[in-house]
């Protein structure tokens, strides 16, 4: 469903990635583990062809994004969703109009129609009666949540998410993570869950790609990766062991 | 020399970034690739906003332009000529300058404040993973707004400046109101309207290519926000007065 191949990206005149190789299955929830600066933001970014890269393919959904002119891309969008870290929901426009953005921008069906289907999207993230609320009026938890409806709307085969659980006290993020899970069972989707927290990325991951400094250092189960002889693996585990043992019941 | 080579490269590289982006708007606002609604609504916020305090500043500016205007031409018994010097002036250079400091201080600032939040707050990529390209979206309704509305204002500022000008010269200067008004009209020809016309026209395109750039450039948290409104401000004032001085030395050969 997703595949890099050979992915440099410089920017800056320095090289952020270095020789990126990658294969997310179709219905895979595969998660990029790693601590801030090591380059998984950037590698998300490059994925949803917001960089570009210096050299090496991205196939996303069977297409090579490279190759890909303006009505190709948004043929892909539609297949695509991205949850971003801050949520990213436009502060002028109210709630149903946030989530129904992709439908009013890119096609002609009637506003009943979409806010209807935007009440449905909410209703699957668990968020009722907020449709004509402003996103400042929410709580973080809930403007993740619409950020997640958001992404649903267009009925996506792949979702993006950039460290979902971010700023949220760890009852909310707890309640994220659920969601995620959720969605992922229920819409079958395919996932790539950007985190750095690695007892969410267990409880989220069917297999974890370890990035550091840019590069892949590890693409494995649960298993293969905690068995992995890396020093940035072991300082992982040492940290999260506490949060493991407490927090890991999905 | 190498900061000198530097600078000039500095410079060379935010007038090319000026000139894309607002080549870019202009394609999208040509192709109509951006909504309606949001120009009608930043023509509210450029243009009606801005009118109070266009029409103040306007009317004090053309009753201090006919005081010491004034002031100096009693010398040579020519005060009767006020009017017309006033006009002119107000039309040609005072009117659009005004204006487009006016408006690059309130509105380049909050277009720099908005634009640089949704760049930090990651609502630029949003739009673009949402298939919507962040530069119609953003900049192209603000710039037919922009285009549209500061001649409007130019319009009523010089409106305004010759009403105060004639308020201090009949009743200050104590020159006939009808002598007043046909001297102000006396010297005035369409070219000058044009002309301010035309300023305020290139004034309102700076303005906003340059508020936008500079909040697409925002980073560093609300910080950078702050850095960003701040550099909108004083380049676009910069820019403003430059275009001012080009222009107005094009029309003085022309």
């Amino acid at each position: 469903m997703v595949t890099v191949e050979n992915l440099r990206v410089r920017l800056d005149n320095r090289e952020i990635l270095h020789d990126i190789n990658l294969k997310v299955l179709p219905g895979e929830a595969m998660v990029v583990l790693g601590p801030s600066g090591s380059g998984k933001t950037v590698f998300l970014k490059t994925l949803l062809g917001l960089i570009k890269p210096f050299s090496g393919r991205i196939i996303l959904c069977g297409q090579d994004i490279g190759k890909l002119d303006h009505s190709g891309i948004l043929a892909l969008r539609e297949k695509t969703g991205m949850v971003f870290q801050s949520a990213a929901l436009f502060d002028s426009l109210s709630i149903w109009e946030n989530v129904g953005f992709f439908l009013l921008e890119h096609t002609n069906k009637e506003e009943t129609e979409i806010r209807e289907r935007a009440a449905e999207a909410l209703g699957a993230v668990g968020l009722e009666g907020i449709l004509d609320s402003k996103p400042e009026q929410l709580s973080g938890g809930m403007r993740k949540r619409v950020g997640i409806a958001r992404a649903l709307i267009s009925k996506p085969q792949v979702i993006f998410y950039d460290e979902p659980t971010a700023g949220l006290d760890v009852l909310t993020a707890d309640s994220i993570v659920r969601l995620i899970k959720k969605i992922h069972s229920q819409y079958k989707t395919t996932d790539v869950i950007v985190i750095h927290d690695i007892a969410l990325a267990r409880r989220l991951a069917d297999r974890i790609a370890v990035i550091d400094e840019g590069s892949i250092v590890i693409t494995g189960t649960w298993d293969e990766v905690v068995q992995f002889q890396h020093p940035l693996i072991r300082r992982f585990l040492s940290i999260g062991g506490d949060y493991e043992e407490t927090n890991i019941h999905s | 020399m190498e900061a000198v080579g530097k600078s000039i490269l500095m410079v060379g590289d935010y007038l090319g970034g000026l000139f894309f982006l607002f080549y870019h708007a202009l394609q999208s606002m040509m192709a109509g690739k951006f909504r309606r609604i949001v120009a009608f609504q930043q023509m509210s916020k450029i243009g009606i906003d801005s009118f109070p305090l266009v029409g103040v500043i306007s009317l004090f500016t053309g009753m201090v332009m006919v005081m010491e205007t004034a002031l100096t031409l009693k010398k040579f018994g020519g005060e009767s000529y006020v009017g017309g010097i006033v006009s002119v002036t107000m039309m040609r250079e005072l009117g659009p300058v005004i204006v487009a400091l006016i408006v690059a201080g309130r509105v380049g600032a909050s277009i720099a404040a908005e634009i640089g939040t949704m760049k930090i707050t990651e609502q630029t990529d949003a739009l673009e993973v949402l298939g919507v390209d962040p530069v119609a979206y953003l900049v192209s309704p603000r710039l037919l707004a922009a285009i549209v509305m500061l001649p409007f204002l130019n319009l009523i500022a010089n409106f305004l400046s010759i009403m105060g000008g004639y308020i201090i010269g009949v009743f200050l200067v104590h020159i006939g109101p009808g002598a007043y008004l046909y001297q102000s009209f006396q010297f005035v020809r369409v070219r000058d309207v044009f002309v301010g016309l035309a300023k305020a026209f290139s004034f309102g395109v700076l303005i906003i290519t340059a508020s936008c750039f500079e909040g697409f450039g925002a980073s560093g948290g609300a910080e950078g926000v702050g850095r960003a409104t701040t550099r909108a401000v004083v380049n676009s004032f910069f820019l403003v007065i430059l275009m001012n001085l080009i222009l107005t030395a094009i029309f003085y050969f022309l």
